[in-house]
């Protein structure tokens, strides 16, 4: 493990699985390709997520370095910031949602606002298994969905989400410093006490007093 | 505008009794008309083309749905002569599958032999091949164009495969099926080489039937049929009818025997509400299609049930029973009726709809008119006064889609043909929805349930704010 890798191990007060205390989000990646059958796994684990009415809106576009110029034009619709780091990631994943669903019921299509809390699901399970499988995953909210509608011809009912770097992890030595310190940081998170209630909005659960 | 040949093979055809709708084809007509109509269709995400048969309930004016067909189903040719818009769907969803699976190289030429099945129905001096056969040929022209140079080469179906990069097999189903197989991934094989195109869903029941595959809900990848999600479904004229709910298009209530002996209780049950169309699984051109009355005593019943199963024996041979169940019982609907001299006739619709991802096309085929006129007394004796399917009728009379006069003789005013377009792309949609997601006809998802009993099961609005 890397010492980035190991100063973002966090502590916690239950046992989970280690896809958890791991699991963290990378800015560098090494130039090694993710195995095709360890991304096969990844968005079999998002297939299985679950779904209200079972809509499965999640849908996903796989963008792999070398393989024609898909890499290049879903790249080119990341912000700057995060473009200074992403390039390293040998694969890019555009996680999108179908945003409205059929209803059998009125036989028409209705609003599903559901549907991106359904695309988290989708793109927390791949990322879970992709950690289970040793790839780590950065997803980023900071890219233009509208260039990348237009880039990949994606029709007007899906919403794209996210976009997540995918690859192994790679040293944080060859970040530029201000990335490279956020690297190295440890991982913070608020305490359970602040976000699990009881009885009252606000009342921190017995659980956890 | 067909082609000098095509006309020709069609007026051989005709003299074969082959169905002539490619003459009621008017370009022009069809464009003054606005047809195909186009309507927005999302959830659709793959090619495909369905056929919705509709009458005008006498009783209550409404449209009703006698069945679906998909592409086992002809008439694609009647709104312009021929049937290249459908010929451009086949081959866009056939490129899509080569491509996704790796047949293609970087110019666009296929790197592995492959085959595209394109099956007619049983028939010996067929009714179908003036639609048929130069639709396959026009499939096979576009291919050709589209594959960067690949040879791509039409082969009968008794034929061996030869050195071409794509064969165009045609033959009757029987024929075609004889050679395809399933590999190792449950994926179709034809003569040992993969299959990016099956343009005939009644290729599966053959497959049952001739024991390729141990039944009709077997693994196999369904993503090379055209309107491949709805494979299954086309079958299954039960499901078809629950799909209808909230379409506009009124739901026949039905059943389903899986014995002759449940078949012959059910249909007794039904009859208490009047006559009943017995329909054996997976069978084509109006095989097996029979009509039940309340007068019947109990053996002329339980002849008529015996005859669904054994005319389906009788056309596709042994083992026919592997995939003629379930039976299915259907109220017999009488439509409005079609003045002849005679008398009143019974007719019904053809509605074709052609849809790619995000969209549907829309445009009628044909009014298929009983060749005698409706006589209450003695319909059930006698299939000429009531239309099963055009395939499998000799005399059926054909008028256009679009004929004004026939549309509006029968109460079939604009305004509600726009009611039943709109309908049969909702059907669509619902069905392709339905079997996406719940994986096969036979699924169901509880939530869509819980909704259609509460309207407040799903409170969008206080979500969406």
């Amino acid at each position: 493990m890397s010492g980035a890798a190991s100063s973002k191990r966090v502590a916690t007060r239950a046992d989970i699985l280690p896809v958890f205390t791991d699991r963290w989000s990378p800015r560098s990646f090494t130039e090694r390709v993710p195995e095709p059958e360890k991304l096969r796994s990844m968005f079999e684990a998002a297939r299985l997520a679950p779904s209200a009415h079972n809509t499965q809106p999640a849908r996903f576009l796989v963008a792999q370095k070398g393989h024609g110029d898909d890499y290049q034009r879903l790249f080119s619709c990341l912000s700057d910031g995060n473009k200074e780091w992403a390039h390293a990631a040998p694969v890019l994943v555009l996680a999108a949602a179908m945003r409205q669903r059929f209803s059998q019921k009125d036989a028409t299509l209705v609003p599903y606002p559901h549907s991106m809390h359904d695309l988290g699901l989708a793109v927390m399970s791949a990322i879970l298994q992709a950690r289970a499988v040793g790839l780590d995953c950065h997803p980023m909210a900071g890219f233009d969905p509208d260039r990348a509608r237009v880039l990949f011809d994606i029709p007007a009912l899906f919403e794209p989400g996210v976009v997540i770097a995918v690859g192994y992890l790679g040293s944080p030595d060859v970040l530029p410093a201000a990335l490279r310190e956020r690297e190295l940081a440890p991982r913070t998170r608020r305490p359970l006490a602040e976000l699990i209630f009881e009885d009252r909005w606000g009342v921190t659960s017995s659980l956890f007093r | 505008m067909i082609s000098p040949q095509h006309r020709l093979l069609r007026i051989a055809l005709a003299g074969l009794n082959d169905i002539e709708e490619w003459r009621l084809g008017d370009e022009s007509l069809a464009r003054a008309k606005g047809y195909p109509r186009e309507y927005p269709a999302e959830v659709i995400d793959d090619w495909g083309i369905v056929f919705v048969d509709v009458v005008l309930d006498a009783a209550t004016g409404r449209p009703v749905c006698h069945e679906v067909n998909g592409p086992n189903a002809v008439g694609s040719d009647a709104l312009t002569g021929d049937s290249r818009r459908r010929a451009e769907s086949e081959a866009s969803q056939a490129l899509q599958r080569a491509r996704e699976r790796g047949y293609l190289g970087p110019a666009g030429r296929l790197v592995t032999p492959v085959v595209s099945v394109h099956a007619h129905q049983h028939w010996t001096a067929f009714r179908t091949g003036g639609e048929f056969f130069p639709r396959v040929d026009d499939f096979a022209e576009r291919m050709q164009a589209r594959l960067g140079g690949s040879d791509v080469r039409l082969r009968g179906a008794g034929e061996p495969l030869g050195a071409e990069a794509l064969t165009v097999v045609l033959g009757d189903v029987p024929a075609v099926a004889a050679h395809l197989g399933v590999d190792a991934g449950g994926r179709l094989e034809y003569r040992g080489r993969p299959v990016i195109f099956a343009g005939n869903p009644n290729l599966l029941p053959e497959l049952v039937r001739t024991r390729t595959l141990a039944s009709a809900d077997a693994a196999l990848d369904l993503r090379v049929f055209h309107a491949w999600r709805l494979v299954r479904l086309i079958h299954d004229k039960g499901r078809q009818q629950d799909l209808l709910e909230g379409t506009g298009i009124a739901r026949l209530p039905y059943f389903e025997a899986r014995t002759l002996d449940e078949a012959r209780r059910r249909a007794r049950e039904h009859l208490a509400r009047g006559a009943v169309v017995l329909k054996p699984n997976g069978a084509s051109g109006g095989t097996g299609v029979h009509v039940v009355t309340p007068d019947m005593s109990a053996p002329e019943l339980a002849v008529r049930v015996d005859q669904v199963i054994g005319d389906c024996v009788a056309k596709y041979g042994v083992n026919a029973e592997a995939s003629a169940f379930p039976i299915r019982g259907f109220p017999f609907v009488r439509s409005t009726g079609y003045p002849m001299p005679d008398g009143d006739h019974l007719w019904d619709l053809r509605v074709a709809v052609e849809f790619a991802p995000g969209r549907a096309e829309v445009y009628p085929v044909s009014m298929r008119i009983a060749p005698r006129p409706f006589d209450a007394g003695s319909f059930h004796l006698d299939r000429d006064q009531w239309i099963s399917n055009v395939s499998g009728r000799r005399e059926t009379l054909l008028k256009s889609g679009m004929d004004d006069a026939a549309l509006g003789a029968v109460g079939m005013k604009p305004d509600v043909l726009e009611d039943v377009f709109r309908a049969c792309v909702r059907w669509t949609m619902k069905a392709w929805d339905a079997v996406a997601r719940d994986g096969g006809p036979a699924g169901a998802v509880h939530e869509d349930a819980c909704e259609a009993e509460d309207p407040g099961f799903y409170p969008v609005e206080k979500f969406a704010r």
